[in-house]
Formats: C-alpha cells, sequence, structure tokens
C-alpha cells in the first residue's frame, strides 16, 4: 500500500471547524422542510464506500452479501502491510550490517611498515570475508522487500477495481434496495420510536419556559453557539477513524489528528457552558431546592447568582488576559510546541468567550427571575 | 486580602459554605468555582486568581478526556438507532421459559448495553418504557421489576466504556486502559449478584416474577432468529472492547471507531439522517459540557484546599483516628455513600479523589483475613474500582439518585415513589456487597489488567 504523508494544513483545520457547522445546519434545515426519506440513501451508501468500502460496508448497508468478498482482500492488505513493517526493519538492519563490516575491513587493513602479526592477519581474513556475507544478506533483504511491495501493489490494485466497480454499480444497487425495503415496510407493524427524554436534571429550574424579548435574545445567541459547535463531534468521529485506518493499513501515522481533535474539544466544552446552563443541565443539588415555592427559587436564584457572577466575571477577566498574552510573542502568536505547530491563540480565545457567553446566560436567568418576583407569583 | 486562619476552621468554612450554596440551588460547577474565587482572594491576593486559566487549560487540551464526548455520542447514536428495545426482545423471549425470566432479562440486556454506552440514563428511560409494563403486565412483583431496571440501567457507568472511568484516570493520573479493563469483572460480578438474586427470590416465590404463559413462549428457530438482530450490537462492543484489551489503539480511539460503528449500525437500522445526528450532537453538547464545568470549578476549589493544606489535615484528621487501614477504607466507602445520597457523583469524584487517594497510597494494604493484599503501585487502580462499584449506590440512594428519577419519569402512574425507594433498597445491598467483595478481593479487580497488560 502507498504511504499517506499527508499533513493537515492549519487553515484547512480552522477552515473545516467553521465551515462543517453550517454544511450540517444547512442539511439539517433542508431535511425538517423536506422530511426524512425511508430506506436506504445513495448519500450514506456512498460515504461508506468512501470511508469503509474496503471493508465492503457499503453492501452491508444495503442488506447485500457480496460485502463479504471485500474482508479477505482487506485482511490480506492488513497483513501484508505488517510483514512490510518487519522487512523493512530487515534491510536497515543489513544496511547497517554492510557499513560496519565496511568500517571494520578499513580498520583491520595491516598499515605499512608494522610488523604483521598471526592477530591481525586473521583480523583481515575475517573482516574480508564478513563483507561480502553482509553485501548479499542486505540484497536479500533487499530483494524481500521488493517482493512484498510488489504482492501489495497488486493487491491495492485489486481493491481499487472492486471499488472504482462497485461505485459504478451503487446507484443501482441503492434503487433496488428501496423498491425491497418499501415493499416490506408496507407490510410490516408499526414500530416504536422511542423518546427523546432529557439526560439530566429535575427541570427544576422556574425561569424555564419565561419569555422577555431581551433573554430570547440572549438564549438565541446561546443556542446557536451551542449547536455550531455540536457538530464538531461529527468531525471527530470521521478524524479518529481516518487516524485508525491510516496507522493500520497504510503504515502512516499522522502526528496532527490527536492535537488537533483534543483542541476541537477544548474549544467546545468552553463554548457549550453557556448552552449548556440555558437548558439547566449543570447538576445542581435539587434536595432543597425542590422544596421551594416559586418565588422561593427565584430568590434563592438571585442570591446566589452574585457567586455565579463573581465566578463569570473572573474568569472572563482573567482567561482574557491569559488569551491576549498567546497573541504576540515572537510576532507570529503562540504556536503548539508539537511538530504540527497549529496556532494555540483561537483556543485560548474560547475561554474568554466562553465566560461571556456564560456571563450572558446569567444575566437572562437573572432577568427573568427578577420578573417572577415582580409577577407576584406565590 | 492574605487572611490567616487555620486549616480546621477553613475546612469547616469551605464545605460550610458549599453546603450552604448547593442547597440554595446553584450549579455545582458554579459553587466550587465562585468559592474557589472568592476564598483564593481573601486568603490570598488578587494576583492568584491569574492562575485560573492556566488551571483550566490543560484540561482543555487533554487527550483522554475527549474520549468523554466520543462515547457519550456514540450511545446517543445507538440509543437512537433502536438497538435498546431489539435487545431486550431478543433476551426476553429466550429467557421467557425461565422463573423472573423477565427481570433477568433486563439486567441482562442492561449488561450488554453497558458495554456499548458509558452513561446512565438512556438505558434507563427505554428500558424502563420496554420492559417496566412488559413486566407488570405479567403479574411481576412490583418492586422487584424496579428493582432490575435500577440496578441493571446503573451498571451503563460501571462496565467499560464508561465516562466515569475517563474522569478518574484524569483525576488521579491513571492508565484508562487498565481502568476500564479492571472494571470489567467488577461489572460482571454485580450483574450476576443482580441475576442470582432475581432468580433465587423468584425461584422460592414465583409469584414474584411468573415465567411466560407456554402460548407466548417462542420456538428454538425462531430464537435463533432473533439471534441475527443482535450480530450488529454485538460485533460493536467486541471491537471497542476488542480494541482496548489487545491495546493496539488508545481507548480514545476506540471511542472514535466505536462511534463510527454506532453510525453504521445506526445507518442500518435506517435511522441515520441529519435530524438524528443533530440530536444526537445535542445531548452529547449538554452531558459533556456539565462534566467539564465542573472540572473547571471542582479543580480549583480542590487545588485550594490543597494549597493551604487541606489534603494533610483531612489525612492527619482521618489516621488520627486510630483506625487500621481496611477500617480507614470502609470509612472513606461510608462517606462516599453519604455524599451520594445528595451529590452528583460527577462532584464525588473531582472533590475527594485528589483528597483521599494519597491517604490511599500512604497505606499498608496486605490483605484481610490471610488473604492476599493490593501492591503498592496497583492502588490507585483498585481504588478507582471500588470507587466506581460504590457510586453505582449513589444512583440508587435516596433522596437524590439519578436512576430513581428516570424511572419515575417513565414508570406508569400505579408506580409511585415510595415504591421506586423500597425497590432501590435491597440492591443497594447487593452493590454493598460487590464493594466488600471487591476490597475484599482485590484479584477481582487487579487481576485482568496484570494479565493483559503485563504487569
Amino acid at each position: 500500500m502507498p504511504s499517506l504523508p499527508f499533513v493537515l494544513p492549519h487553515w484547512l483545520y480552522w477552515g473545516t471547524l467553521l465551515l462543517f457547522p453550517l454544511v450540517a445546519m444547512y442539511f439539517v434545515q433542508r431535511q425538517l422542510r423536506r422530511g426524512v426519506r425511508q430506506g436506504p440513501s445513495l448519500f450514506i451508501a456512498y460515504m461508506f464506500w468512501l470511508c469503509s468500502g474496503f471493508m465492503g460496508l457499503h453492501r452491508f448497508y444495503l442488506k447485500n452479501n457480496w460485502g463479504f468478498v471485500f474482508v479477505p482482500v482487506f485482511l490480506l492488505i492488513l497483513q501484508t502491510t505488517d510483514v512490510i513493517r518487519d522487512k523493512r526493519e530487515d534491510v536497515s538492519r543489513t544496511r547497517a550490517a554492510v557499513g560496519s563490516a565496511i568500517s571494520e575491513l578499513d580498520r583491520a587493513k595491516i598499515p605499512p611498515g608494522v610488523p604483521v602479526t598471526p592477530q591481525m592477519q586473521e583480523r583481515l581474513a575475517k573482516a574480508e570475508a564478513a563483507g561480502p556475507k553482509a553485501k548479499s544478506d542486505f540484497e536479500e533483504a533487499q530483494a524481500a522487500l521488493a517482493r512484498w511491495y510488489d504482492y501489495s501493489r497488486w493487491l491495492a490494485i485489486l481493491m481499487a477495481v472492486m471499488l472504482i466497480g462497485d461505485a459504478i454499480l451503487l446507484p443501482g444497487l441503492v434503487r433496488r434496495q428501496q423498491a425491497r425495503e418499501a415493499e416490506q415496510q408496507a407490510n410490516a407493524p408499526p414500530e416504536i420510536v422511542p423518546p427523546d427524554v432529557p439526560a439530566i436534571g429535575t427541570h427544576e429550574d422556574p425561569t424555564i419556559g419565561l419569555h422577555t424579548r431581551f433573554t430570547d435574545a440572549i438564549e438565541w445567541i446561546n443556542i446557536r453557539a451551542g449547536e455550531f459547535v455540536a457538530y464538531w463531534a461529527v468531525i471527530s468521529v470521521f478524524g479518529y477513524y481516518y487516524e485508525v485506518i491510516a496507522r493500520f493499513a497504510f503504515n502512516s501515522p499522522t502526528n496532527w489528528l490527536h492535537e488537533s481533535m483534543f483542541l476541537m474539544y477544548g474549544m467546545q466544552y468552553m463554548i457549550a457552558g453557556a448552552y449548556a446552563y440555558q437548558c439547566d443541565q449543570h447538576v445542581r443539588v435539587d434536595v432543597f431546592y425542590v422544596k421551594f415555592s416559586t418565588r422561593g427559587k427565584a430568590i434563592a436564584d438571585i442570591i446566589t447568582s452574585v457567586f455565579f457572577f463573581i465566578f463569570v466575571f473572573t474568569l472572563f477577566f482573567t482567561s482574557w488576559r491569559f488569551a491576549m498574552d498567546s497573541f504576540n510573542p515572537g510576532g507570529t502568536g503562540e504556536v503548539s510546541f508539537t511538530e504540527w505547530g497549529v496556532q494555540y491563540w483561537p483556543v485560548k480565545l474560547m475561554m474568554p468567550i466562553g465566560a461571556a457567553l456564560l456571563a450572558l446566560q446569567g444575566l437572562s436567568k437573572l432577568i427573568k427571575d427578577i420578573k417572577i418576583l415582580k409577577s407576584g407569583v406565590a | 486580602m492574605g487572611w490567616e486562619i487555620d486549616i480546621a476552621w477553613l475546612t469547616l468554612l469551605l464545605f460550610g459554605s458549599l453546603g450552604v450554596l448547593l442547597a440554595l440551588g446553584l450549579p455545582m460547577a458554579f459553587c466550587t468555582g465562585s468559592l474557589a474565587v472568592v476564598f483564593l482572594f481573601l486568603f490570598g491576593n488578587s494576583a492568584i486568581l491569574n492562575m485560573m486559566p492556566s488551571r483550566i487549560f490543560p484540561f482543555m487540551t487533554d487527550y483522554q478526556l475527549s474520549a468523554v464526548p466520543l462515547f457519550i455520542f456514540m450511545a446517543a447514536m445507538l440509543e437512537k438507532a433502536g438497538i435498546i428495545e431489539e435487545l431486550f426482545d431478543a433476551v426476553y423471549k429466550w429467557l421467557g421459559a425461565v422463573k423472573g425470566g423477565l427481570a433477568a432479562a433486563t439486567v441482562l440486556a442492561c449488561t450488554a448495553l453497558a458495554a456499548m454506552v458509558g452513561v446512565v440514563g438512556a438505558t434507563e428511560v427505554t428500558m424502563g418504557m420496554i420492559a417496566l409494563p412488559a413486566m407488570l403486565k405479567r403479574g411481576y412483583d412490583q418492586k422487584l421489576a424496579c428493582g432490575s431496571l435500577l440496578a441493571g440501567g446503573t451498571l451503563g457507568i460501571l462496565i467499560p466504556p464508561s465516562v466515569m472511568a475517563i474522569v478518574y484516570a484524569v483525576v488521579a493520573q491513571q492508565s484508562l486502559g487498565e481502568l476500564l479493563v479492571g472494571s470489567i469483572l467488577p461489572g460482571l460480578l454485580l450483574s450476576g449478584l443482580y441475576i442470582a438474586y432475581i432468580l433465587v427470590r423468584c425461584y422460592i416465590n414465583p409469584s414474584l416474577g411468573p415465567a411466560l404463559p407456554i402460548e407466548e413462549r417462542v420456538s428454538t428457530r425462531e430464537k435463533f432468529m432473533l439471534l441475527k438482530k443482535t450480530i450488529a450490537p454485538l460485533l460493536l462492543i467486541i471491537l471497542v472492547l476488542g480494541v482496548i484489551f489487545v491495546g493496539i489503539a488508545t481507548p480514545v480511539e476506540a471511542a472514535g471507531i466505536g462511534t463510527f460503528g454506532a453510525l453504521f449500525v445506526s445507518a442500518l437500522h435506517r435511522r441515520l439522517n441529519w435530524i438524528s445526528v443533530r440530536e444526537a450532537a445535542f445531548a452529547t453538547l449538554k452531558a459533556t459540557a456539565m462534566v467539564m464545568w465542573i472540572f473547571f470549578g471542582a479543580t480549583m476549589f480542590v487545588g485550594f484546599f490543597i494549597v493551604k493544606g487541606g489534603q494533610t489535615f483531612v489525612a492527619n484528621t482521618i489516621l488520627g483516628t486510630g483506625l487500621p487501614p481496611y477500617g480507614i477504607l470502609m470509612l472513606m466507602m461510608v462517606i462516599l455513600f453519604v455524599l451520594g445520597m445528595f451529590i452528583d457523583w460527577v462532584g464525588i469524584l473531582l472533590l475527594t479523589v485528589p483528597i483521599f487517594l494519597p491517604i490511599m497510597k500512604s497505606l499498608q494494604w496486605d490483605g484481610l483475613f490471610g488473604l492476599p493484599g493490593v501492591r503498592a503501585e496497583d492502588v490507585p487502580l483498585w481504588y478507582g474500582v471500588i470507587f466506581m462499584v460504590n457510586m453505582q449506590m449513589a444512583f440508587l440512594s435516596p433522596p437524590f439518585g439519578y436512576s430513581l428519577f428516570y424511572l419515575k419519569s417513565v414508570a406508569p402512574p400505579e408506580i409511585t415513589m415510595a415504591t421506586i425507594f423500597r425497590a432501590a433498597v435491597n440492591f443497594m445491598a447487593l452493590q454493598w456487597l460487590g464493594v466488600g467483595l471487591c476490597i475484599l478481593f482485590p484479584q477481582i479487580v487487579v487481576w485482568l489488567p496484570s494479565v493483559l497488560y503485563a504487569r
């Protein structure tokens, strides 16, 4: 198999983080408008063909057992990459042996004008004999490596032919499977759809469901910001998948993927704080709080909001300075210490932004709590 | 401001004000964060506050932590794919002829699901919706039915992949792979205890859980047809756990491929579309943000406490009681249990592990009653798994146990909260038994990691 020397350029990384959520939002809106079509879809079939066609997953997706043909070819490819790794080591080991044989020969040469001892002669003879042996070992190892490269090239070509063939067949396969499933659907009993139950919280927040124009604007911002970073999770699925495949099938682990992914998640955690607060997902100890009246909860919220604001404002101002410090050390802004050397300032900038969004959300909650008090609800 | 105060009073003041703020309903993350800020200012100076972002930033760039959103995303996708219903359907038809079979099937299906998801919640809720009506319709005892759901659903956070293991690994600087592997046997032990308990009780008193009537049982042929449906989820379990076991990829990468597998399973069920991806991404975001912000707040809080000598103070106080090591461990377990009645596991973990783990490490563990002890280098792993088993009870212990509320939210109206509370008690006793067994026989925890990681 060829190796994958691809290193993600920084502009592409930041570009993907900015564009992918927008693309996803567009598709979600489109699907919400048009409704979801039943049965297999050509888009998903091609996606699995592209990402995991070498294991035949696109065929399995269409409930087509010919996918099993791909499995042995793929296993053979894995096997050859493994052997090639060994053979490469053999080549470098024997090459080193040739080098040391040559230098040993140099050292064993008897300089003119020095009395010849039997030991010196013996050493010279040994070095002269070792040279050709090392050389033939080296050539053998090289030949073996070339042979295995050859096998793997043929396997790769076979796989490519199979995949290209399927790329052409795929639309027809999807159409036939769609027809088959539509027929089954007509006879099948209606299925139970799992309902959406919020994962956390006992929903005691009295301000949920209360609206004013200003707070709605704040919450709109936080929901959009949350939605934007939520889609990054999808990127990471494909990212890690790429890393594992690159390592095992192509023998080329990346030096950028892990860093790009954990930095992405780091930014996500920061931005998501405000969104989670908006939907009351930050756990609280509800033992006493649930017993309060709506008015009592509002009063408690207003008291504790003092502490909330102390926290977020301190976070905002300290991390603002922290982020500003990363902007210009040495002219180009701080970069990570790894080989990939990606810019750090956007990551650090997310800290004050996240704190600011959280502060806005806290303000929105405070306004609503005051509104509850004013309205005189018991 | 630079105030000085005796550490005993500081401890009281710090945790007292934490208690008050928590009781007033401020979320945990903000309670700990704001108190850390206030105390740092009062007992240090305003310049110290600048350490705040540099304490938080390492968590934003932590490699292991990215497994948290990945595993949650995987669970969310699988749940949208409807595999929970399918698994239960298959298992309960297999066990239909057994007395108490439905309840045992519930625990068994939950165990299998726990090997795919790392959180409690979705499993509990969905199983509650399908298994509880199924059991009640066939005349199962209400308490037994509820108890099997409560205990089974909570296994999700113990059997790997588990979000709790990831958080512990990051806090304790412990190998995540070892923790995940180490929690497998205790998880299966608990699951086995639940099933044994259910079967024994139903065998003694069949009216608690009658077997399915003959006409509802399915033929052997049909049973094997049902197995076909469970192949994809089972392959996914083998994939994720296998990758972690063999160690060919890191747990984070295992989470990545597992999530890709979950996308495929959901595509097979024809449930993969943009809308379900969006819902799963939102669910992931909420759960992750909750965990991470407690991280951000609690790390400051505990950091302040430790810098002021709080860790030494707690250690001296606990060691000063003159209890033997295993007595101290039991005391810790009781403290964790009591905390679990009120606080969520993330908070308990972040607040207690940095304080308790150094105490654990400083003691000798020679084993009880002549049984083999624990080697010094295994103590963080051992304590981590005991902690995780203990936290199972935090989900079940009233007044504030998540599993109780999840079940109540989907239970039919004739099941009262009091029934659910009482149902939890017997299974909590089994969980105490599980904790005790893991303490008494540390091999349950450390044996599998020592074999796989050749230590």
